[in-house]
């Protein structure tokens, strides 16, 4: 099928980031991790929608009669872009919560931090 | 229409911020609530075309009696969330007031849309909402739980995120109705639906997905425990019943739901009897009973959805009623330990009676909604297999044994604590309200039938439901 | 932080603010919008932060205003919202195709998420610089 190294290396940072998020005991490279699977997810999403040889779907005065035969599509990427917001605030979130915990636990080792057990 | 209700609650929460005033987002969150009860009693599918773009093309919500019910419910539950917090949450209070507002906004979307990626958009503001208000207190175990919620919350939803890629992918449409005309059965459609359920599981609180929960409960202020447990649970199991009924049709997966039913079941009542704080038993209780959701609702047949519909009804209500009672009992002593509280019971006699009805219904006694609708299960499931009855039975009497163990040491025996403050009307009120309602359902439960079982025919009429959004529009 | 990257700084700050202005204002043509935009705007001020230390960046914008000026700018949007879907194209006229003031709404719409997306990524940059 068409651009699969686009599908392989998608599903190959899924992998790396759930690695990131399960492995490492670092709490920041769990949040790395978060934001590597989900970048991952937006270039699934592109790859989905894209053509071979295809333009950019931006309507020039020139290409208005030829553009449906040759753009990609332009609502994948409407939908990157609304994930990448919501990607953002998420990680904007852990960071901070992240900064607090620092401050009461004295290190960013998630195996130390976990008191709550039963 | 729809548009000035969010309005209204999206300039609430951020008015709320600037002004430094409760009350706008309390006013906004039961002016809402009044908006959907008035829409409910309009006689068909009402359909909102955002921008007049109409629906293969556009975003569309459509206010059918499933969205509705939902939307009144958690409407209902939140406000009289707000007015309880109004004398629980001290400091920072306009910031809490801003998570609420933004908690109610993605609510009502998920309830309400049409379309599946606006609906992934509103639970994400849900979710992030819910991350920022576990982790209010700022203290030790809070940011731990939250940090915990957040990290497996996101990943769960990315791979949420992936099936509806998938299936963008396959159909070529995200509105629902449309989805649901160009999706066959086929062995790449089962895996988009494993990717979905498996990144809805850890909302909808489903066994191998459950840990979050007794980590966030106590961790978190008593009335966003009683949101977390009955509204956020109760959105979860709702965009689990809509994607498996509306969009993917009646399809042959129900032996899976069943059998994560009765895990979850087991599971949940097994671990709550040996829990020693309250919070963390009563969360797992909520695990219990989405078990029991999903029995009912794994049956396919009208009678077992319409008893996992009344069955979700009755939990929110009940599971929202015993967090907010515990959060009085918790305001006034400082402490969750069950071997430290006791003998409540004589000086807080409403407290005691709102638990009680609370414990009595979850646990199944006759006059209560909760023997209603577990009535409803024992009889759906005994037709499809008697052995899910048997457990179910089982697990109930689990269920009652935990409660009694919890009501007898919370409220019965002696007395160690001083209560100096008095209980404020403010959190009073509500769970009076919500114990009420419990026991109107009980004794009649044909009020709870009369809104279930139209959204029931929403569900199985998957054919109406296509028509109504992309007939007329 | 040493010469080259303050002069750097100071050179580039405003060649990236205008590019940022630019990808808000062209939001309906060009790919881009409210919020690409305001991240690009945020970047120039978190560069300053960064370079010429946390004081500097606040005569630019304090914490406290970019507060109030996001909650304003978002109460602006939805009262545009509303506006809009009573009275259509009162505000801004719509004209020719391929030109900046084409698009009735979307303009307006585009400048207001614009500066309410600075504001808070201003926010959030300053709270997590002071840590």
């Amino acid at each position: 099928m068409i651009m699969i190294e686009l599908y392989l290396t998608s599903g190959l940072m899924m992998m790396l980031g759930v690695y990131c998020v399960a492995m490492k005991p670092n709490l920041i490279k769990k949040i790395i991790g978060l934001a590597i699977f989900t970048d991952a997810i937006h270039l699934l999403l592109i790859t989905i929608g894209s053509r071979e040889n295809g333009i950019p779907p931006i309507i020039t005065p020139e290409n208005v009669n030829t553009f449906s035969q040759f753009s990609v599509d332009p609502v994948p990427q409407a939908l990157v872009l609304t994930s990448i917001v919501i990607s953002l605030s998420i990680t904007a979130l852990a960071l901070c919560i992240a900064i607090i915990a620092y401050r009461h636990f004295k290190t960013l080792d998630t195996e130390k931090m976990s008191d709550l057990r039963g | 229409m729809i548009t000035i209700v969010l309005s209204v609650l999206f300039l609430a929460a951020f008015l709320v911020l600037v002004l430094k005033r409760d009350i706008i987002a309390i006013s906004a969150i039961i002016f809402s609530f009044i908006f959907f009860l008035l829409a409910y009693f309009s006689p068909d599918i009402m359909m909102f075309a955002f921008s007049g773009w109409s629906p293969p093309f556009g975003i569309v919500w459509v206010l059918d009696k499933l969205g509705l019910f939902m939307a009144i419910m958690i409407t209902g539950i939140m406000s009289l969330t707000a007015v309880y917090s109004v004398k629980y949450v001290k400091e920072r209070k306009h910031r809490y007031y801003t998570l609420i507002c933004l908690l109610t906004i993605g609510l009502i979307g998920i309830s309400l849309t049409g379309d599946i990626f606006n609906m992934y958009v509103f639970f994400e503001l849900m979710s992030v909402a819910s991350y920022a208000l576990v982790a209010f207190l700022l203290n030790k175990e809070s940011t731990e739980a939250a940090l915990k919620y957040l990290i497996t919350g996101s990943l769960s939803s990315s791979f949420l995120l992936v099936g509806i890629a998938m299936l963008y992918g396959l159909t070529g449409t995200l509105n629902m109705a449309d989805m649901a005309l160009k999706i066959s059965g086929g062995p790449v459609f089962m895996i988009v639906l494993g990717l979905i359920l498996g990144g809805l599981s850890l909302k909808s609180a489903i066994v191998p997905f459950h840990f979050w929960l007794p980590d966030v409960h106590p961790a978190a202020p008593s009335p966003v425990s009683a949101l977390l447990s009955s509204v956020i649970i109760g959105s979860g199991v709702y965009m689990t019943i809509r994607i498996i009924f509306t969009v993917f049709g009646i399809m042959s997966i129900f032996w899976m739901l069943i059998i994560l039913g009765l895990i979850t079941m087991v599971v949940g009542g097994l671990m709550a009897i040996m829990q020693k704080d309250v919070k963390r038993l009563l969360a797992y209780s909520t695990v219990s009973q989405v078990g029991y959701i999903f029995i009912a609702i794994g049956m396919g047949t009208p009678a077992g959805v319409t008893a996992g519909l009344f069955h979700l009804f009755n939990n929110i209500l009940l599971k929202c009623l015993l967090f907010l009672s515990f959060g009085i009992i918790l305001w006034h002593t400082g402490t969750r330990d069950l071997n430290k509280l006791g003998g409540l019971g004589k000086r807080m006699p409403w407290v005691a009676f709102c638990f009680g009805i609370g414990a009595l219904g979850t646990a199944g006694i006759p006059p209560l909604n909760g023997f209603a609708s577990k009535w409803l299960i024992y009889l759906a499931t005994w037709e499809v297999s008697p052995i899910i009855t048997s457990i179910a039975i089982i697990v109930s009497a689990i269920t009652l044994a935990y409660y009694l163990k919890v009501f007898s040491c919370i409220f019965m025996g002696p007395s160690t604590f001083k209560i100096v403050k008095k209980t404020p009307k403010t959190m009073l009120i509500p769970i009076i309200i919500l114990a009420i309602i419990c026991i109107i359902i009980g004794i009649l439960p044909q009020i709870g039938m009369m809104f279930v079982e139209p959204a029931t025919n929403v569900l199985l009429e998957q054919g109406q439901y296509i028509n109504a959004v992309l007939g007329v529009g | 932080m040493d010469v080259i990257v303050k002069t750097t700084v100071k050179g580039l700050f405003p060649f990236i603010l205008l590019f940022g202005v630019y990808i808000i204002l062209h939001g309906h043509l060009t790919p881009g919008g409210s919020f690409p935009g305001g991240t690009m705007v945020v970047v120039g001020i978190t560069l300053v932060a960064l370079a010429f230390g946390l004081r500097k960046a606040e005569r630019i914008i304090k914490e406290e205003t970019a507060h109030i000026i996001e909650g304003t700018m978002a109460s602006f949007l939805i009262f545009l919202v509303i506006f809009e879907t009573f009275f259509r194209s009162v505000l801004t006229p719509s004209g020719t195709i391929f030109n900046l003031w084409s698009a009735q709404q979307v303009l307006l719409l585009n400048v207001f998420g614009g500066i309410m997306v600075t504001m808070a990524l201003t926010v959030i940059v300053f709270l997590l610089i002071k840590e």
